[in-house]
């Protein structure tokens, strides 16, 4: 189980986990607005747009039987390496997810469970990071489902604040051999002409 | 006459000689402009054909009033801009800038200078200030894209290169700008139709062939990168960074000796060129010579 939740109540001195934070790194990008997302259930005027809307005030509430998912379809296989989730205990209480399952696959019936996250109360962003089979971070999949599992305090329906989609960035230079981006001005000027 | 020249001590020509005269200036005015003309002209030729230490030398060696205009400092930073010398262009930019503060022509090129030197301030301060001249110009809304370019934000640099698009149909530079960020996002079909419309309304815009050959070799198409560096090449000659690109092109498709060619000669035009030696290096160390790589 590889998540981390952003502070989580007593931990003192925990660092404050940011999407965007990792996306002005410029080591991913967020992938989500290449996907169609839909949702198993939603009540009017609370669904995806509300989901994707970069706005944490905004929530998309389920409006059905449990488990409550959100499938996002990739036009083409795209590597995805980190999951994004808001949630609130303090401002959805009852609706705030408990036990979240990511799923990743090519079509709907075609789901494998890749990881499964219990969460205890969350106030903010929680990343799951999703490997492969030989633990090497990434999967390279056409789709991803989030199911919502359970709510706090057996809650039916569930509201979800946010959800980004960060794929690893392919930077490498044009060159024989390319580890990794370089870092000293004088390569970096030389990589590229533009 | 003589008469009157006794009388008053001031030298009387004739009609014929003033007019003579007059026109032995006029003509010694216009031999000069032709001369000025020429000079500029040949220095602008250079550039074009991106022979870009010559057209310096040639606009330097122009009188000091003459380099001091808005056309030739443009001229020598864009030649700068060309040799990969960001340093010096960025400072010929600036003597540009304080010539003619309300003129946004071809400062698109000080933008990606400053975006190669990743001075985000100096290039956040120059976009700002060039919007507030002109929204209807490409050069600003280039400026603004590269801005966020450099900061990372692709699909912001995307709207805004888009917007420059927009507001100059007939400027390549935007459309090879666009090209570069929709490779960032890895929307490869979208960066090649970007790269052709720059190379349908520019054909010597040897930014969008490179661009192109870059997508390729993304792609993997080895052999159709090596032609688009290639022609990208017969139009910038003496560009390192293309030679380099060429030689990293030809190891890939298996010819080292060619690569090991191209290398070496990029390393006679630039013998400091610390990519082009590590591209060597790394060459040698695949045909397992790894004593000649060190």
């Amino acid at each position: 189980m590889s998540l981390h939740a952003s502070s989580r109540s007593g931990t003192a001195g925990a660092e404050e986990l940011d999407p965007s934070k990792e996306e002005r790194a410029g080591r991913v990008r967020e992938v989500g607005g290449q996907a169609v997302w839909s949702l198993s259930s939603c009540k009017p005027g609370f669904g995806v747009q509300q989901l994707r809307d970069d706005c944490l005030d905004s929530y998309w509430q389920s409006d059905g039987p449990q488990p409550h998912l959100v499938n996002i379809q990739f036009r083409r296989k795209t590597t995805i390496q980190d999951v994004w989730i808001y949630a609130d205990y303090k401002a959805d209480e009852s609706y705030t997810p408990s036990r979240i399952s990511v799923r990743c696959g090519s079509h709907f019936n075609d789901l494998q469970e890749v990881e499964v996250v219990e969460l205890h109360e969350p106030t903010g962003w929680l990343l799951i990071t999703l490997k492969d089979l030989k633990e090497r971070p990434g999967i390279n999949t056409y789709m991803v489902q989030i199911a919502v599992l359970s709510n706090h305090q057996n809650g039916r329906d569930t509201h979800m604040r946010q959800i980004k989609i960060h794929a690893p960035v392919r930077d490498a230079p044009v060159s024989v051999y390319a580890p990794c981006a370089f870092t000293s001005l004088a390569l970096r000027r030389d990589q590229t002409i533009r | 006459q003589q008469h009157q020249q006794q009388q008053a001590p001031v030298i009387v020509l004739s009609q014929e000689e003033l007019s003579r005269h007059a026109l032995s200036i006029q003509k010694q005015a216009a031999d000069g402009l032709m001369c000025l003309l020429r000079n500029i002209g040949a220095a602008y030729r250079l550039l074009s054909r991106y022979n870009c230490q010559g057209s310096i030398d040639g606009f330097l060696s122009l009188p000091q009033h003459q380099v001091e205009t808005h056309f030739v400092l443009r001229s020598i930073a864009k030649a700068h801009f060309h040799a990969n010398d960001y340093q010096a262009s960025v400072r010929y930019f600036e003597r540009v800038v304080a010539t003619a503060p309300q003129l946004v022509q071809e400062l698109e090129f000080y933008s990606t200078a400053l975006w190669h030197l990743q001075r985000e301030v100096q290039l956040s301060a120059l976009a700002q200030e060039l919007v507030g001249i002109s929204r209807s110009k490409a050069a600003s809304w280039c400026a603004v894209g590269n801005c966020f370019s450099l900061q990372k934000e692709h699909d912001a640099a995307i709207k805004f290169l888009s917007r420059a698009v927009q507001v100059e149909p007939e400027c390549p530079y935007a459309y090879t700008l666009l090209g570069h960020e929709h490779i960032a996002t890895e929307e490869m079909d979208r960066a090649l139709g970007c790269y052709r419309n720059a190379i349908r309304i520019s054909p010597r815009h040897y930014n969008a062939w490179y661009g192109i050959g870059l997508v390729l070799y993304k792609q993997e198409k080895f052999s159709h990168a090596e032609y688009h560096f290639r022609k990208a090449l017969n139009i910038h000659p003496n560009s390192c960074i293309l030679l380099c690109h060429i030689a990293v092109v030809q190891h890939a498709l298996g010819k080292s000796n060619a690569s090991l060619q191209t290398l070496s000669k990029a390393l006679s035009l630039e013998p400091n060129n610390a990519m082009c030696r590590y591209n060597r290096a790394s060459v040698y160390l695949d045909l397992a010579q790894p004593s000649t790589a060190l």
